[in-house]
């Protein structure tokens, strides 16, 4: 019988139009920093592999620049070699021959070309690397139009020689934008949240000294602290697992809050867990039923705000590490993080506990929870667990009445003002002003 | 209290060369669809100064003003200068959307929607500008003037916090590094003219708006309380290539670099700073000397951007 082949090739369209739908925006901007710190790490020795804070990527530097027209990202973190780039760096898909295991992030090789084909049409990838002790440099131009017309035979792109920069590193310029990308460019708030994602996702790197910039205005790194006193103090552990190293620090990021309206939120809520690989933030603020919320400990209440936990895995090979491609999630299959799950219920565990024997007694423990002083997660002193204090219930058998009504939002703000303090929360204006009404009123001392 | 009540628009110079400059670009924006036969909607109080202008100068007939006050209410019925003036009684962010989902008759046309507070703004205010960027016809115009005094919004100590609350990240919060920041006027007013301009604009991103929204007008201006006017264009996808070209045009004045600040002047004093122009050199302080008076700087930089639109007060009956 005679054998016929059924064809199999992948097709650029499926590149192209598919990988790009399936992963958003800022996740492909991040996917070409993650190049840039990739790059930075290996070159500077240096290791995400810990919460410190040093300068050992103080020498190096990613600036992005957005506007409605172009993008481009640059770096002085090594430059792409002519032999990676000619074997490697544009294929899609990691080769196996590839070496691999440098405490990168970077596990399938296809981030740069997803990134760029979800941007625009018209790409330069430039670099300037390091042959002995000389500068070279070369740039791969891609029209994608004409790619794609050139048929499914011809994948490759060309590498063209061009004079080096002044240091090593990479340029990525992209030009003809797609509408929505240019759409989201015009919008003058995307500047801002793309500085803020930076600081958050990169506060790694950023905290060991690596510069980013977008527009020239450089990125600071978030701070995430952790309060602790005599009554509270996080808890901070570290082991290590089938080769990747975990390390966990939780405790309380702030007080837990007074029975805020749902309206009352003020901005970015930072509770919850944190979790990074190999320095890079893939999942933050998370209340979900990925950190064990709603799936072995309670559904999230905002009883729980100010909770906040850190979960650090790295391994030299990124491909144990538990995230998933877009690394904008936990891969919740990995039995590293299965593991280290268990281990992060317990001061969520403890959290909970606390927040609930609170609402017994909240006048004393807000005494407790006073005279707290701030640290840098980096900065907790590693402890097996989080501590929170014993609260006892008051001794008290006095009926009491709950209140519950609404005024005009204008009104609320005036009148905390009026207080004093416009941050007031609204069941505080409303107890100081019930108080201020008794004083005056019904007081028989008064 | 509104300040219908204690004072008659029309004497603030200031205030007149803003809705000259508004309406000049009302107007060569409107060039472009002659055919259009817009709507207008304003918060005309009992002076209709808008009203009287979208009328003569644009042309519009059908026109919708909104009250909420009782009295100004009746009073605005009264004197509503042209028959084809609806006099509604309600606060506008009741009275719109209750018009853009009754009102089969209008919402077909393109409107001009002027909402000239002279308050701060506030949730309830962003909220009625937001929902109208998603309900207003193809087309229109949306505009809003508000009090762009630092103080009237916070405490200096709170002012960040509470336009960073009001504004999410469309208030430009990097401008204002340090304390002096915040006591600079000129800046504070730009930063919150650019902040709603880019909440405007989030805002069609957000809803992924066909057409978008277009910033055409920003200015700010003082007659004692800094103020700031800002809005756009709603435009049809066929129509947003021409908006693009005419406001980014160098005669384009209402994305404004610097506040509307002229003084008060005498009608004398108005006559002979004309006299000296145009002048291809700018105006000193010492050229004001030698006439016989004095000014500061930028009140004179003002004067001269804006002579031709400065306006001149008579009293007519003592």
């Amino acid at each position: 019988m005679a054998t016929h082949k059924a064809k199999a090739n992948p097709t650029k369209a499926f590149f192209v139009r598919m990988l790009t739908r399936d992963i958003s925006l800022d996740d492909c901007i991040l996917d070409l920093v993650d190049n840039s710190i990739d790059a930075a790490w290996k070159l500077s020795g240096a290791r995400p592999t810990a919460l410190q804070s040093d300068s050992s990527l103080k020498d190096y530097k990613i600036d992005i620049t957005i506007s409605e027209d172009t993008f481009s990202v640059s770096d002085n973190c090594g430059g792409i070699s002519f032999d990676d780039a000619a074997k490697y760096a544009f294929t899609f898909g990691r080769r196996d021959e590839q070496a691999r295991g440098d405490y990168s992030v970077g596990v399938y090789g296809i981030g740069m070309k997803r990134a760029v084909f979800k941007l625009g049409r018209q790409i330069r990838i430039s670099s300037t690397y390091r042959v002995d002790n000389y500068l070279q440099g070369f740039f791969v131009p891609i029209d994608v139009k004409r790619w794609l017309e050139a048929g499914d035979e011809a994948w490759d792109f060309e590498i063209e020689d061009v004079l080096p920069e002044d240091e090593p590193g990479v340029s990525i310029l992209v030009t003809d934008l797609l509408d929505e990308v240019k759409e989201k460019f015009s919008d003058p708030t995307y500047e801002r949240r793309l500085r803020r994602m930076l600081a958050r996702d990169y506060m790694i790197p950023l905290m060991r000294g690596l510069q980013i910039n977008v527009n020239s205005e450089p990125v600071s790194g978030w701070k995430l602290e952790l309060r602790q006193n005599e009554n509270f103090a996080p808890m901070r552990t570290k082991y290590e697992d089938e080769r990747v190293n975990v390390e966990i620090v939780a405790g309380m990021g702030s007080p837990p809050p007074d029975d805020r309206e749902p309206d009352e939120e003020k901005g970015l809520d930072i509770s919850g867990w944190y979790v990074l690989c190999n320095g890079r933030i893939v999942l933050a603020a998370d209340t979900t039923a990925l950190t064990g919320w709603g799936a072995s400990l309670p559904r999230w209440h905002k009883q729980y705000s100010g909770f906040v936990g850190v979960v650090f895995f790295s391994s030299e090979n990124p491909e144990l590490l538990p995230m998933t491609t877009t690394k904008r999630s936990v891969d919740v299959s990995s039995r590293v993080y299965q593991r280290a799950l268990a281990r992060m219920h317990e001061p969520a565990r403890a959290w909970i506990n606390y927040t609930n024997a609170r609402k017994q007694n909240i006048e004393t423990v807000k005494e407790l929870e006073k005279q707290v002083v701030t640290k840098e997660v980096s900065e907790v002193i590693p402890r097996a667990e989080l501590k929170v204090p014993e609260v006892a219930r008051p001794a008290t058998r006095e009926r009491m009445a709950n209140v519950n009504y609404s005024v005009p939002l204008n009104r609320m703000k005036a009148l905390a003002a009026g207080f004093g303090n416009s941050r007031m929360s609204y069941r505080e204006v409303g107890l100081e002003s019930f108080d201020y009404a008794y004083q005056e009123l019904a007081d028989e001392d008064s | 209290m509104s300040s219908s009540q204690y004072i008659d628009f029309s004497v603030r110079q200031n205030k007149a060369i803003e809705r000259v400059l508004l309406f000049d670009g009302l107007r060569r924006l409107m060039h472009y669809h002659k055919e259009n036969n817009y709507v207008y909607v304003g918060l005309g109080s009992v002076w209709f100064i808008d009203f009287d202008m979208a009328h003569r100068e644009l042309g519009i007939e059908t026109m919708i003003s909104i009250e909420s006050d009782e009295v100004l209410f009746r009073r605005a019925q009264f004197n509503k200068p042209y028959r084809t003036i609806e006099v509604m009684h309600g606060k506008s962010h009741d009275v719109l959307p209750e018009l853009i989902k009754s009102r089969d008759d209008i919402l077909s046309r393109p409107w001009v929607v002027w909402l000239d507070y002279d308050e701060v703004l506030n949730e309830t205010k962003l909220d009625e500008l937001s929902a109208l960027v998603s309900s207003l016809p193809g087309n229109s115009f949306l505009l809003t003037t508000f009090c762009a005094a630092g103080h009237r919004y916070a405490r200096p100590s709170e002012r960040i916090d509470r336009f960073q609350e009001l504004f999410g990240d469309a208030f430009p919060v990097e401008r204002f590094k340090a304390a002096k920041d915040l006591k600079d006027e000129p800046k504070m007013m730009a930063a919150l003219g650019d902040a709603v301009i880019g909440y405007l604009k989030a805002k069609s991103v957000e809803i992924a708006r066909p057409g978008g929204f277009i910033p055409a007008f920003n200015l700010q201006y003082q007659d004692g309380t800094p103020m700031a006017t800002t809005g756009g264009v709603l435009p049809d996808v066929d129509f947003v290539d021409a908006v693009r070209d005419e406001v980014n045009k160098a005669d384009w004045l209402c994305l404004a670099k610097r506040p509307i600040i002229t003084p008060p002047l005498t009608a004398k004093e108005v006559a002979s700073l004309r006299s000296l122009l145009p002048n291809p050199s700018l105006l000193s302080r010492n050229d004001v000397r030698e006439l016989g008076f004095d000014l500061m700087e930028d009140q004179i930089a003002s004067f001269v951007e804006h002579y031709l639109r400065y306006p001149s007060f008579v009293q007519a009956v003592r």
